[in-house]
């Protein structure tokens, strides 16, 4: 039985790497004038403008930008460029097929394994990446699951052949805070083992804590006296940054008392944080602008929490909590469906946030709580040319995206589900017999 | 260590009273109940009058009736008499079963199970599986049962139920009727076996009931013309379903979930058996339906736990510290917090709402402990119903509905001498019942002397370390065990072992003055379960109370600090 | 001996005739008829349940409710095909076929997903069972009268019977993994099908032998067969959970030899690839919008799947299967627009008109007609936009849900002994249900 599964496991991992291997169109690389396109930059208005992509990066905004040598001239007219857009939080490359485990490389066994980086296990070629990129998303982070420290997320552009040349320069340790609510439906344990279970995870958190604290008092002392100290201790290594405040902690919370709880244990131990998830960030969004955390929410389109909740109250979330004055960011916390990433924005702006703040929460919010606001995030001048043109909302589901590019590539909007439909529509023969 | 679930086992199923059994002789079966305040029934009362009872039946009600020779004369001046109670649907008088494993069994065929697998047992009679030892049988007894309408456990379809006196030294001396209804229920099986949901249940309740129907006439076409009339097949669980769709018995449905009512009424619609709605708790819901279809009800006495501004302000604050997610004190909590008080009447004021509706209904004790059965019915009252209804619940409704009303649920000439004898009248909240004569035999019971509890000191000095030996009695049974309690620094621990338990150690002891607080937690029946100690200690004594998961059980304690 | 269903179903119409309709005039809307075009400045009367009227300044006396849906679009009630909402059973998973249980058995009132679906726009659903077993149950069409405590007052009256069948991984894992009993290959599933329609064949002939007086004693009674007869007589049309071309086609074949003709398949991520044979069997197809990848049958799928159906002539919808879909079906219809540019009427078929006419119910609802049953959806921005936003659900006259009258909790049975109700983490198992019930099977295996 068990030379039958690993056969299969083999098999299939074959096949799947078969899948892998269909090629779609090669990017084109070069420099490219945007012309007389409806600039959304996001940062500075909208406009009518030219705008040159050269050598991966924005390099001119303005009018009559004239082409240079070699410089491939885009027609925009009747058209907007929008800077591409990112996810806060995704499994894409990570994993390919939900329901074939060696397909999923994001849940490491362990409950303290930080040191575990996503980006090792992002597949360059997964065939979701494409499928993708035709809504014109261009960076997402890629994220760990499981216990109480995953690992190490990183922010990826979707493009590029190696997870190094896909690297955006950003990566934060992941965290799940004690969650003290059910975990589903299929959770049958009494409000108290809840309660129990969720105060023993914390219990046990922060005595892990004082570990990694003492640990990084041990390095910096170890550094400062040139004094080597003994032994192999990745996670706890991975953890340094953390603690010093260099590195962000991106920590996974859900329910009122456990944000609460969370915002508290930030200030405590004086981290860079930002909080994903945050269903019930509403509830909290006075302490959460107070305490100046960011917030990367989703998915938007999500059933409320609780039975008595509002139907609505997943949409209204991220507008509540922008009101507040809190810093969001949007996320799909998907795999194979990132694209839907404008519709998510969609649903935040329709049920308050408005159009203006969803842009930015999948733009320029995502770049700033990032740090990366200089790379990413809007159309100006000496950021990274992840720009996308589309012929209106990108939010609205008629919108069709005609050109996008990352970094100094103008990528081809092709995917298996394109291709798929250029086979299949008018099938070939149809249903003779042979 | 830890094994409570015994402790509980013996609180309830153990006769542990030296009074049961005695070697001298009984010397009469006549009985005088003199110059009592005799209820009939519910809303007729006589004042100052006698009641005979002669060889198990009420001989004679009235005044200025002349005393028998033989009888025992029992001056109830002041008393007020009622008829039994009886237990419109019960397991008074069965053992606690083991709860069957959830694991399917190996040979068990998931899509194909033997029907006692699939909770499919409408052959067993109940009458077989009673003990007249039975805790239950006194304790339910004790608070005005005198007859009871027993039931087997079990799921769709359980079994046939008896009708059984609490009385008795036989379960034969005990049974008045016996395979006189089906108790079903709209479970599913326990061993994921088909049928595993409610939905396999409706299906199966409707291919059995047809088949029955089918093989009954079958059979009858081969009693009548057996030559050459294919051969019945011998099918003992569809044959002992005959009953129910002659209609001869009426199923007597779990229905203590609305929905579930609402589903076993499609089914009795669809095949239209006789059906009682059986632990129903919101019946009202469905009054109309219940109208027309003329199905009687048999409420469950379960209620929610009480609204908090019923109880003490201690309790609300240890709840409000054990509720994390407790949102301040806004509109939306307000809100949460009047519907599901809200909700809590509309439980408590079923009975009241049938009443209105004109809806028969008498009460199940299948899910509500002998000590719960006055304070809840006390608690609908609370809630509209009227205490002519309450008493007609407990008697003429559910003798009506069991076909006894020749026999029981009235103080007349000619019905058997089920009465109890109360020394106030029996809806005082203070009331006691005095004797209780099931079947013409007589039962005395104690007047319970209220407890006088002691007051905590918050200023005394206590020394707890060394060993203790408690005492914790529950329902007139004693389980004797040992504290050891070890103090270092400010702090105790300790652990505590009992005749039924294996040695706990505490998680906490709290010591403020005289009272004493331990918490421990004891393993039950693969969950976990908070026991919880509160002790006022004088010196090198304590008394108390053990709280064993949150009010499942609780039981006195007492004991004294051993010597050395 | 009459047929004992057919007994059944007669007892139940008469019984709960009682259904909740009433009266209500919407003014002044973008009327989005489906079949006969947009009509800007309309009114929709709807009397007694129907709609009676659909004109230019239409009158009513006061006691009928007034909206203005001026500046709003006023469409027919979505209908979602696929759903386990307002079910309290999905899967009897304990056999491969289970033909006999009846999710309309299940139905919850007290769910509050029915309300959130209304908040959605939607009036029916196709309550399920689910995919666990080759034969499943049979399934429920649901009006969505939210606030009513009697389930029998959801089931849509006179809406023909409908059944779950599965192909493919489910039923493989469930019973073939799971259990170690046939099918754990599609051969398997195929062979289920075929004995499951000859046993069901030999019994209706062995009833109808006992009917016509041939023979003295009744056959056994056995409800799942007497299903699978049904389904042979053509009197329940079958709702097949598939995704692989291959297994469409077999059960295509089947149904072909046994001359069962009405079906839909489910899912159907690979129907794209056989659209023409769909299409010349008269088979219809009711798909998600861009779901893909979560299990290795729906790996190799085109969010154009709908588009290429529909323009193969396959009479397609567009579901939710989830609670959370189901809230927005007019946005999933709205993707058909980003991956296949359908028109709006098109894209606006598959969650109205189509998805009635796999279910049988057409000629009730589905399109605004006179005639028709009074089931609206009243939007803020047009519902195929993002920004598009429920105003008013209405069903059979009555509206079930005004976004100006949405107090925040709307459960309608409250847990005595809980004041707050408890917070779930999203588990993507809870919104997709397909598949409840079995997990506890596949965890408890020896």
């Amino acid at each position: 039985m068990r030379i039958h599964s690993i056969l299969y496991t083999l098999v299939f991992v074959f096949s799947v790497s078969m899948l892998y291997s269909q090629q779609v169109t090669k990017s084109e690389k070069g420099n490219f004038l945007l012309k007389n396109g409806t600039l959304v930059t996001v940062t500075n208005g909208t406009f009518k403008s030219d705008l040159l992509l050269e050598d991966g990066k924005i390099a001119q905004i303005g009018e009559n930008i004239s082409a240079g040598n070699g410089v491939t001239v885009v027609d925009c007219s009747d058209k907007f460029v929008y800077p591409g857009f990112i996810d806060g939080g995704t499994q894409l490359g990570l994993q390919e097929i939900g329901a074939v485990s060696l397909t999923v490389d994001h849940n490491e066994i362990g409950d303290f394994i930080p040191h575990m980086e996503a980006l090792t296990a992002v597949n360059p070629n997964g065939v979701a990446i494409p499928v993708t990129r035709v809504n014109g998303i261009t960076s997402a982070i890629v994220k760990p699951t499981g216990g109480r420290f995953p690992g190490t997320a990183a922010l990826i552009n979707l493009h590029g052949y190696t997870p190094q040349q896909m690297f955006a320069g950003y990566k934060a340790v992941v965290m799940n805070y004690p969650s003290s609510g059910k975990r589903g439906r299929r959770d049958r344990r009494s409000e108290e083992d809840i309660k129990k279970d969720s105060e023993k995870a914390r219990k046990e958190l922060n005595e892990s804590w004082k570990k990694v604290k003492l640990y990084s008092k041990i390095d910096a002392a170890s550094k400062s006296s040139n004094q080597k100290k003994s032994g192999y201790n990745p996670s706890m290594d991975a953890m340094i940054d953390v603690v010093n405040g260099d590195k962000q902690i991106m920590i996974e919370v859900n329910k009122k008392a456990d944000i609460e709880a969370a915002i508290k244990w930030v200030q405590e131990n004086e981290l860079n944080a930002v909080l994903t998830g945050v269903k019930e960030g509403y509830r909290v969004a006075d302490q959460l602008a107070e305490a100046g955390i960011p917030v990367i929410v989703g998915p938007v389109m999500s059933i409320p929490s609780r039975q008595s909740d509002k139907y609505d109250i997943a949409y209204a979330n991220p507008g509540l909590m922008a009101k507040a004055g809190v810093k969001v960011a949007l996320r799909t916390d998907s795999y194979e469906n990132v694209r839907n990433l404008p519709y998510e924005a969609g649903f935040a702006a329709t049920y308050g946030m408005g159009t203006e703040e969803a842009l930015k929460a999948i733009t320029i919010n995502t770049a700033e709580i990032f740090g990366i606001a200089d790379q990413l995030g809007s159309l100006d001048i000496g950021k990274q040319a992840n720009v996308f043109v589309s012929d209106g909302d990108p939010f609205e589901t008629r919108t069709d995206i005609y050109h996008l590019f990352i970094g100094g590539y103008k990528v081809p909007l092709e995917s298996r589900h394109t291709l798929l439909y250029d086979e299949f529509l008018n099938r070939d023969p149809g249903v003779e017999k042979k | 260590m830890k094994r409570i679930y015994f402790i509980c086992s013996l609180l309830v199923g153990v006769c542990g009273s030296i009074f049961c059994q005695t070697d001298v002789p009984d010397v009469t079966a006549t009985f005088a109940l003199t110059n009592a305040n005799v209820v009939v029934k519910p809303g007729t009362t006589l004042e100052n009058a006698t009641i005979i009872i002669k060889d198990g039946y009420i001989q004679q009600v009235g005044s200025n009736l002349s005393i028998p020779f033989d009888a025992e004369v029992i001056a109830a001046d002041s008393m007020f008499v009622y008829a039994g109670f009886i237990a419109g649907l019960s397991h008074i008088g069965l053992e606690k079963e083991e709860e069957e494993k959830g694991q399917n069994n190996e040979n068990v065929k998931r899509y194909d199970p033997p029907p006692a697998a699939a909770g499919i047992t409408p052959d067993v009679s109940v009458g077989e599986k009673l003990n007249p030892k039975q805790k239950t049988v006194e304790g339910y007894r004790n608070v005005g049962f005198t007859l009871a309408h027993v039931v087997p456990k079990g799921r769709m379809m359980a079994g046939k139920g008896s009708l059984v006196f609490l009385g008795g030294d036989s379960p034969e001396e005990m049974l008045l009727l016996q395979d006189m209804s089906l108790y079903g229920s709209l479970l599913a099986s326990r061993g994921r076996v088909y049928p595993s949901t409610t939905i396999g249940v409706m299906s199966k309740w409707r291919e059995m009931y047809k088949q029955a129907e089918l093989a009954a006439q079958h059979e009858k076409k081969f009693m009548a013309n057996p030559a050459g009339t294919k051969r019945p097949t011998f099918d003992k669980t569809i044959k002992s379903l005959y009953d129910v769709t002659a209609k001869s018995i009426p199923v007597f449905f779990h229905t203590s979930k609305t929905l579930d009512l609402s589903r076993a009424m499609t089914l009795q619609q669809e095949l239209g058996f006789d059906m009682v709605a059986a632990n129903a708790k919101q019946a009202y819901k469905l009054a109309d339906r219940l109208k027309q279809k003329n199905v009687p009800v048999v409420i469950s006495l379960d209620l929610p736990k009480e609204a908090k501004d019923n109880k003490k302000k201690e309790d609300d604050k240890k709840e409000n510290e054990m509720k994390d997610d407790k949102m301040k004190e806004d509109t939306e909590t307000e809100a949460l917090k009047a519907r599901a008080n809200k909700s809590k009447k509309e439980y408590e004021s079923q009975a009241a709402q049938l009443e209105k509706n004109g809806i028969a209904f008498s009460f199940s004790v299948t899910e509500t402990k002998a000590g719960d059965v006055k304070k809840n019915i006390m608690r609908m009252i609370k809630s509209g119903l009227s205490e002519d209804a309450a008493l007609a619940a407990l008697t003429t409704n559910p003798a009506k509905v069991l076909g006894l009303q020749q026999v029981a649920g009235t103080i007349e000439k000619g019905r058997f001498a089920n009465l109890i004898v109360t020394d106030t009248t029996y809806f005082k909240e203070d009331a006691n019942i005095r004797y209780v004569f099931v079947d013409g035999k007589k039962y005395e019971l104690e007047k319970k002397e209220k407890k006088k509890k002691k007051e905590g000191d918050p200023d005394a000095i206590v020394d707890l370390a060394g060993t203790w030996s408690l005492i914790i009695s529950a329902d007139g049974m004693d389980i004797e065990g040992t504290i050891n309690m070890e103090k270092s620094g400010d702090e105790y621990t300790g652990s505590m072992t009992t005749d039924m338990s294996d040695e706990t150690e505490f998680d906490s002891v709290e010591v403020d003055g005289s009272n004493v607080t331990i918490k421990m937690t004891a393993e039950m029946n693969g969950g976990q379960a908070p026991i919880v100690v509160d002790l006022i200690v004088d010196e090198d004594e304590f008394e108390g109370s053990v709280n064993i998961a949150n009010g499942m059980m609780t039981a006195d304690v007492s004991g004294s600090k051993d010597p050395n | 001996m009459k047929n004992y269903i057919a007994t059944i179903c007669l007892v139940l119409m008469g019984l709960f005739s009682s259904a909740q309709t009433g009266d209500v005039l919407i003014k002044n809307g973008t009327v989005i008829t489906i079949t006969d075009g947009v009509k800007e400045d309309t009114d929709v009367l709807i009397r007694n349940g129907k709609i009676k009227q659909i004109g230019e300044g239409l009158s009513v006396g006061e006691d009928v409710k007034v909206i203005d849906a001026n500046g709003m679009y006023v469409m027919p009630g979505i209908i979602d095909a696929h759903s386990h909402a307002g079910i309290d059973v999905v899967n009897e998973a304990t056999a491969p076929v289970t033909a006999e249980v009846f999710v309309g058995d299940a139905i919850n009132p007290y769910s509050v997903s029915i309300y959130r679906a209304l908040a959605g726009g939607v009036t029916v659903s196709h309550a399920m069972h689910g995919s666990a077993n080759a034969i499943g149950g049979q399934c429920e069409t649901m009006k969505h009268h939210y606030g009513e405590e009697d389930p029998t007052t959801y089931q849509m009256k006179d809406a023909p019977r409908t059944i779950k069948f599965a192909l493919g991984e489910n039923p493989m894992r469930v019973h073939g993994e799971g259990n170690g009993i046939q099918p754990k290959t599609r051969m398997g599933i195929e062979q289920v099908f075929r004995k499951a329609f000859a046993e069901g064949r030999e019994y209706q002939h062995a009833w109808k032998k006992y009917n016509s007086g041939n023979t003295d004693i009744a056959p056994e009674y056995n409800l799942r067969k007497q299903t699978l007869a049904d389904i042979l007589n053509g009197d329940i049309i079958i709702h097949c959970h598939s995704y692989r071309a291959d297994e469409i086609l077999m059960l295509m074949d089947v149904l072909e030899d046994y001359g069962v003709n009405q079906i839909c398949f489910q899912h159907v991520n690979e129907g794209f690839k056989v659209a023409p044979e769909l299409a010349e069997f008269g088979a219809t197809a009711s798909v998600f919008a861009d779901w893909w990848a979560y299990k290795f049958e729906v790996y190799y799928s085109t969010a154009y799947n709908a588009a290429i159906l529909t323009k193969n002539g396959v009479v397609t919808s567009i579901n939710s299967d989830s609670g959370e879909l189901i809230r927005h079906l007019y946005h999933e219809a709205g993707k058909t627009q980003k991956y296949g540019d359908l028109t709006d009427n098109e894209a606006l078929r598959l969650i109205t008109l189509n998805p009635a006419i796999q279910l049988g119910i057409n000629d009730r609802v589905g399109s605004l007609e006179v005639g028709k049953d009074g089931d609206v959806a009243v939007f803020k921005n047009h519902p195929l936009s993002i920004y598009a936003v429920p105003q008013y659900t209405i069903v059979d006259g009555i509206v079930r849900f005004d976004i100006n009258k949405d107090p925040a909790d709307m459960r309608l049975d409250i847990n005595p002994d809980e004041t707050f109700p408890a917070f779930h983490e999203l588990d993507a198992h809870d919104e997709h249900r397909c598949m409840e019930g079995v997990y506890e099977f596949l965890f408890h295996q020896h």
